[in-house]
């Protein structure tokens, strides 16, 4: 694919994720009708941009890292990479260690592939071959979805008696890992160390759990707290999304120390952040709705700067990823916390003021999804604008000079 | 150990056509090519055959410059006693002595 022909897909799909983004916008919220239709429809284009510019730069990115991972195996060029060859190479990136000699075995032979007809069958064939690869430990495997069945209905019965108010959440919750697990127990032969680090590791473990401590009691404690099916369900898909990232993250997403420290260092700014912004609301009350804004300034400064300073794109951007998803699970539970405080104490909402409870499904709203959705778009723009910023820096300086210069013999030094 | 398991037409197809010249190195595309069978079906059987130590696998050492190193297969001791296995159960009727039956690890 050409140069014009690369822009042009990137910008269609960039089109396509800020339309649809854009249609979750409206059908979340949409306008009341005394509003003007003129300003909310620009209010709505706006909002969606930063997502539409992310979805373009994420889309090059792995278009040139497919590249990079064939061309790294194939000893190609970058521009005699087609779309087979690089479909094949991101399904080949999924493939666990002890596979990878049968990635590279087949980017092998899709290079011997001359016919363009040919390639996409071929390529698309390896490519459901190294995403889903035969294994040969059925045992295993039926040991952990039979343990992940017996864990659900186990679950369910359970929580049915002891907190009906969470059976949905528990119940799903617990679907999604036992899937996510027995898949695990498809593709890999034995457990791994997740390859984050322990201190990340802990920080996501402890985070989930801590959200679903604080969703058990508000629920257990408050008669009125309640938590509808899609609310559940939608807590239930981040959680064990955020479960699985901690337990066993892409290897992109692992590769980069300062990354994660970075990432941590956001998440626990961030958590003592809310805390103080609700001790502060005791002077005028108003809620801390605008504190949502926050994470997602933070969030692109910091990894501007990790992008900048490892000189990377993808060092920004693991670090957008890890502060993304730490600050998530640790304002989920701060703001439960401080929220149910305040309720006990004035009756109202902590996140507007208004009265009324409903902090969970205000939590569940205004913190899994809306800090997400809004910090991780500029999360990617920061990283790349990091990147850039670098990238021009160093091809404004002039090379090194590779040969030195002869020395000329200081005077008096002549004999 | 696993319960017994047929072998697919495909996994048949694959084992006697190497075989047939059970010396050769064969690669992957190539055996796509002979036995017309498509890449995503023949991946599975040729990593199910080497997990089961019916094939061993090799790379290419002498590849031209320029060309990646191709992935060579060929039947081991085991695989070429598989091999003759079937080419004789072919020949015998399907309700044969279930002690002339192969132990069969899911291929």
């Amino acid at each position: 694919m050409n140069r014009d022909g690369r822009w042009g897909a990137t910008l269609a799909f960039a089109g396509v994720v800020g339309a649809v983004f854009l249609l979750l916008l409206i059908a979340s919220s949409p306008p009341t009708p005394e509003e003007h239709l003129a300003g909310y429809a620009v209010t709505m284009a706006v909002l969606a941009v930063p997502c539409a510019l992310a979805a373009g730069i994420l889309w090059r990115a792995w278009w040139a890292h497919a590249g990079v991972h064939l061309s790294e195996r194939t000893g190609d060029h970058l521009s005699g990479m087609d779309a087979p060859a690089r479909l094949l190479a991101t399904a080949v990136a999924t493939l666990p260690a002890e596979r990878r000699d049968w990635g590279v075995a087949m980017t092998a032979e899709l290079a011997q592939v001359p016919d363009r007809r040919a390639r996409w069958r071929f390529a698309a064939g390896c490519a459901r071959t190294a995403v889903f690869a035969p294994h040969g430990h059925q045992v295993a495997v039926l040991t952990v979805a039979s343990l992940a069945t017996a864990a659900v209905i186990v679950t369910g019965l359970a929580v049915g008696f002891a907190l009906p108010a969470m059976r949905v959440f528990a119940v799903t919750f617990v679907v999604l890992v036992g899937a996510w697990s027995t898949v695990a127990a498809i593709r890999f032969r034995r457990l791994h160390r997740p390859a984050n680090g322990p201190l990340t590791t802990l920080a996501g473990l402890a985070g989930v759990i801590a959200c679903i401590a604080v969703t058990g009691y508000d629920l257990g404690t408050d008669a009125s707290a309640t938590l509808g099916s899609s609310y559940a369900i939608t807590l239930a898909v981040v959680l064990a999304g955020y479960l699985w990232l901690t337990l066993a993250p892409p290897q992109a997403l692992t590769t980069n120390k300062l990354a994660r420290w970075v990432g941590l260092g956001v998440a626990l700014a961030l958590g003592v952040g809310i805390v103080q912004a609700a001790r502060l609301n005791e002077i005028n009350g108003e809620g801390i709705l605008s504190y949502v804004l926050i994470p997602g300034l933070t969030v692109f400064v910091a990894s501007t700067l990790v992008a900048a300073i490892d000189r990377s794109f993808s060092g920004g951007l693991q670090a957008a990823m890890w502060a993304v998803v730490l600050t998530s699970l640790l304002a989920f539970a701060v703001y439960m916390v401080e929220a149910l405080r305040w309720y006990h104490a004035h009756q109202t909402s902590l996140l507007d003021g208004h009265s009324g409870g409903g902090n969970l499904h205000d939590a569940v709203l205004w913190i899994l999804i809306a800090v997400p959705v809004t910090a991780l778009p500029l999360g990617v723009i920061g990283a790349a604008l990091g990147a850039m910023v670098t990238k021009a820096r160093d091809a404004a300086e002039p090379p090194p000079n590779p040969v030195a210069p002869p020395q000329r013999p200081e005077t008096g030094q002549v004999t | 150990m696993a319960p017994f398991r047929r072998p697919s037409a495909q996994t048949i197809a694959v084992v006697l056509a190497m075989a047939e010249s059970p010396t050769t190195w064969r690669y992957g595309y190539e055996l796509c090519g002979m036995l017309k069978v498509q890449a995503g079906s023949m991946y599975p059987i040729l990593i199910r055959l080497a997990d089961r130590g019916f094939l061993e696998t090799t790379w290419e050492s002498d590849a031209p410059v320029g060309r990646p190193p191709r992935h060579l297969y060929r039947l081991t001791g085991p695989g070429l006693a598989l091999a003759t296995h079937l080419a004789t159960k072919a020949r015998i009727p399907v309700n044969g002595p279930a002690t002339s039956r192969i132990r069969w690890e899911g291929v």
